[in-house]
């Protein structure tokens, strides 16, 4: 497979400005412009923008994504396929990252009524004792906020929000352009070293409804069978999300782009092991026996790349981890060991059950922590992102108790974070 | 440099030198100063701590009288005013274990002091020792008496001196059913790297999250349906239309009961569900695809079904804790068996 | 006894009777088929939880 090279322009300094440059660290935004850009989408009636720095006072509230920006210079394709340009993914070329930063779209969907679509609150703190929970508060954020027009449903709101999301975050990026690069990386797991274990990992990704979803190449996964994902198409953009339920065990668009378990395994590829592959598996599925089916199949093409390890990861939380038990056992099954990094589920005080299914074949579990666990929530001089907390009247500065669930990455099961539960 | 630590400590009859088996009837009794183990016990503190009160109650006499030995006997331990509890250890012990453990746990809540206890690891006193007291692991045989009770001293000393307390991993007492948040030095990715290394290249490696332990139950005895009164249950959250009272969709604390007196079935103008953990559509279609009452009905006609309940059971199970679904199964089954119902059906999503 | 889509789970908590039901979304309807068939299906699996109740057990039951 060609190579993808990646270069990257670190970003600690953010600013609007009346022009969008970036120059040795500091991006200037000129945000009347991107504003009005944006305004042109269809489906959205305004669009707030402002800046969030790690230490200010300052919370996010009503986050749908995290995206780091991204584009592609050179090779063929588009960054983020599927959403500004065709859903042709290659995997190679040159591309561009801001990294440092995010941009953190925000809205408050319209539900259509129907519980089981109701949007849950994803909260970021930029400073105090949450901030250190989540690693949203340690990179410089431009916080959209975006008024959608209601009149449409659930499913074309977020795709709506998503694209608009994408659109700021290579807008953002293409600063970079012609600008020489602080580090390049040339990424390629073409070569094997012989007689390293191979190793894999296998991402169970959220698949059922349109506010909890993962989008391949623009599409929904709801359906698919598993399959490999090159980690050079995620870099890409391949794999966008979908998640408004939950906010700390969700994956984000910017876990898929910086993946720290993909990063670990291939700075030690060809050194330690090899990286056989990545492959996703589409989670929640509704009938056990489909689910054994996915998973089972996840692990044959595990098999097929002659891994001799994999980590397995999951997103959201729930039935998903049926999925995600059956893909270790039918890993273990056919002799490939491996580790799963799972969030738990203990209630406010943690005495309560912590997964929510189990195998005896998952001897190694790595925790992300307990996501039910009870937070308070300080009051902060700035809220950004929207006023009140979703379905209250209480405004979103103001201190709050909450369960750590809400905290966007806090139990990310991508590995981001370092919060992990222990027994005490 | 905190003060000198009065302790109390707890043993069972045969520790306290009253006699073994044939005195296990033993009520609960004091003693004024170190009894037993706690004179070493005493010896270990040095000038850190004295030994004021040893309480002593006989296993069969706890087992069979458990509220009113843990009565007794925390009011002998708060008369003394100590800073600091011990009991046991029980080491492989289960009556000695058990008491331990609820006593423990009785005096740490209550009292708001250190309460130390010991036993093996699959004593099944463990499983009955609650946050704020502490077990630490000791052998089966009380042969280790001394490294036992030199590991308790310390540890209590530290409780007592306020500092803080890690996980059982780190500090070496048994897990209490309690998981934690803490930061860790490392990302999750970090971890899970290094040891599916160690998995892969045999070495040892411990998972950070523990497997539950599989329960038992004793199968109930088999009803005779066609004779009985059946009730139907359901977590899929299938109220009447307008949900009447509020049952909520997600970490629900609530259970209701609903007539379905004169009704052959549930449908999409009657009931809906509420329930946030699955796609609804098909639920909302046929409230029946949740609970069952069409069929359930033919097969009381049939005769198969003795009598169904004139009502039916429901709450919403997405995200429910583990408390609030233990209470809520316990009402419900109250409420059954206060009507009468003998067996139930529940359907779950 | 229970009837749901995910036996394993109930029988790692000490359920001992357990029928196996359809989806999660419908754990005792099966919306892809015609109404008749559906109604059977449905008997059918009441049938079965029936037969579980009735069946004199001394480990866990479970039926698919």
């Amino acid at each position: 497979m060609p190579e993808l090279t990646i270069n990257t322009f670190p970003v600690n300094k953010l600013e609007f400005s009346d022009k969008t440059v970036y120059n040795d660290g500091c991006l200037s935004i000129n945000n009347v412009e991107l504003r009005e850009m944006l305004l042109k989408e269809e489906g959205i009636r305004d669009v707030l923008i402002n800046i969030a720095r790690p230490g200010d006072s300052t919370r996010i509230v009503h986050v749908w994504d995290v995206i780091e920006p991204r584009t592609k210079t050179a090779g063929p394709g588009v960054i983020f396929p599927g959403w500004l340009g065709p859903p042709i993914g290659y995997g190679e070329g040159v591309i561009h990252r801001l990294s440092g930063m995010a941009v953190v779209t925000c809205t408050e969907f319209n539900s259509e009524g129907d519980k089981y679509t109701e949007q849950g609150e994803g909260i970021i703190d930029m400073s105090g004792p949450i901030a250190e929970m989540t690693p949203f508060s340690k990179i410089n954020n431009l916080v959209i906020e975006f008024i959608l027009d209601k009149k449409m449903n659930l499913d074309e709101q977020n795709k709506v929000v998503t694209r608009a999301g994408l659109k700021a975050a290579k807008y953002l990026a293409d600063a970079t352009v012609g600008k020489p690069a602080e580090k390049s990386e040339v990424r390629s797991i073409d070569k094997a070293t012989p007689g390293l274990p191979n190793v894999v990992m296998i991402m169970v990704i959220a698949g059922s409804s349109p506010l909890l979803d993962t989008y391949v190449y623009g599409f929904s996964c709801v359906g698919i069978m598993p399959t490999f994902i090159h980690p050079n198409e995620m870099a890409e953009g391949a794999l966008v999300a979908c998640t408004g339920m939950v906010a700390s065990p969700a994956n984000t668009t910017y876990d898929f782009q910086n993946n720290p378990l993909i990063e670990k395994l291939y700075q030690h590829h060809g050194v330690r092991h090899n990286l056989a592959g990545v492959i996703i598996e589409r989670g929640y599925a509704y009938e056990y026996n489909d689910k054994e089916r996915l998973s089972a199949h996840a692990a044959n093409l595990a098999r097929f790349v002659k891994a001799d390890g994999a980590i397995i990861t999951s997103d959201s939380g729930g039935n998903i981890m049926v999925e995600t038990m059956l893909a270790c056992r039918e890993c273990e099954k056919r002799g490939i060991k491996t580790a799963l990094v799972l969030v738990e589920a203990c209630g406010k005080d943690g005495t309560g059950l912590g997964l929510v299914d189990y195998v005896r074949e998952a001897d190694l579990i790595i925790s992300v922590g307990n996501a039910d666990a009870a937070i308070n929530l300080p009051k902060m001089d700035t809220v950004y992102g929207g006023k009140n907390y979703i379905g209250t009247n209480l405004p979103g500065n103001f201190a709050c108790d909450r369960i750590l669930m809400d905290i966007c990455g806090a139990n990310s099961m991508l590995g981001t974070s370092r919060v992990r539960a222990d027994d005490f | 440099m905190s003060k000198i630590a009065k302790t109390v400590y707890y043993m069972n009859q045969f520790f306290a030198g009253i006699g073994g088996e044939d005195k296990a009837d033993q009520p609960p009794i004091a003693f004024e100063g170190a009894q037993g183990p706690a004179k070493l016990f005493a010896e270990m503190l040095g000038d850190k701590g004295t030994v004021v009160r040893t309480v002593v109650c006989g296993d069969n006499y706890f087992a069979e009288h458990q509220e009113e030995a843990i009565r007794d006997l925390l009011a002998m331990v708060k008369e003394a005013e100590p800073d600091i509890f011990i009991a046991g250890p029980a080491f492989g012990s289960g009556r000695h274990g058990m008491a331990c453990a609820a006593l423990s746990s009785a005096v740490a809540r209550e009292m708001g002091i250190p309460a130390v206890t010991a036993m093996h690891p699959e004593n099944p006193g463990v499983d009955m020792l609650k946050p704020p007291a502490y077990a630490l692991p000791a052998e089966i045989s009380a042969g280790t008496m001394k490294e036992v009770l030199t590991r308790m001293c310390a540890f209590a000393l530290k409780l007592h001196a306020g500092e803080p307390i890690g996980p059982s991993r780190e500090e070496g007492y048994l897990p209490r059913g309690l998981r934690l948040n803490r930061i860790d030095p490392l990302t999750s990715a970090e971890r899970a790297v290094n040891l599916l290394w160690a998995k892969l290249e045999g070495r040892p490696y411990e998972t950070e999250i523990p497997l539950p332990k599989h329960i038992d139950v004793a199968p109930p005895p088999p009803v005779e349906v066609s004779k009985a009164r059946l009730g139907l249950v359901t977590e899929a959250g299938v109220v009447p239309m307008g949900n009447p009272d509020n049952l909520e969709s997600w970490w629900a604390t609530h259970w209701y009961s609903y007539s379905i007196d004169g009704l052959d079935g549930l449908t999409n103008e009657t009931h809906c569900t509420v329930h946030a953990g699955f796609e609804n559509t098909f639920m909302n279609e046929d409230p029946d695809r949740g609970v069952p009452l069409d069929m359930a009905r033919e097969l009381e006609k049939e005769g198969k079904i003795g009598k169904l309940a004139d009502f039916y059971l429901v709450t919403t199970g997405m995200m429910m804790t583990t408390d609030n679904a233990q209470r809520i199964g316990r009402e419900m089954a109250a409420h059954l068996k206060k009507e009468g119902i003998e067996a139930v059906i529940l359907t779950s999503t | 006894m229970i009837i749901t889509a995910l036996p394993g789970i109930p029988e790692r908590i000490g359920c001992t009777r357990i029928v196996k039901g359809v989806a999660i979304t419908n754990p005792v309807g099966d919306p892809r088929l015609p109404l008749a068939e559906e109604k059977n299906l449905r008997k059918r699996l009441l049938e079965k939880a029936i037969s579980a109740l009735e069946k004199k057990i001394d480990r866990t039951l479970i039926i698919e």
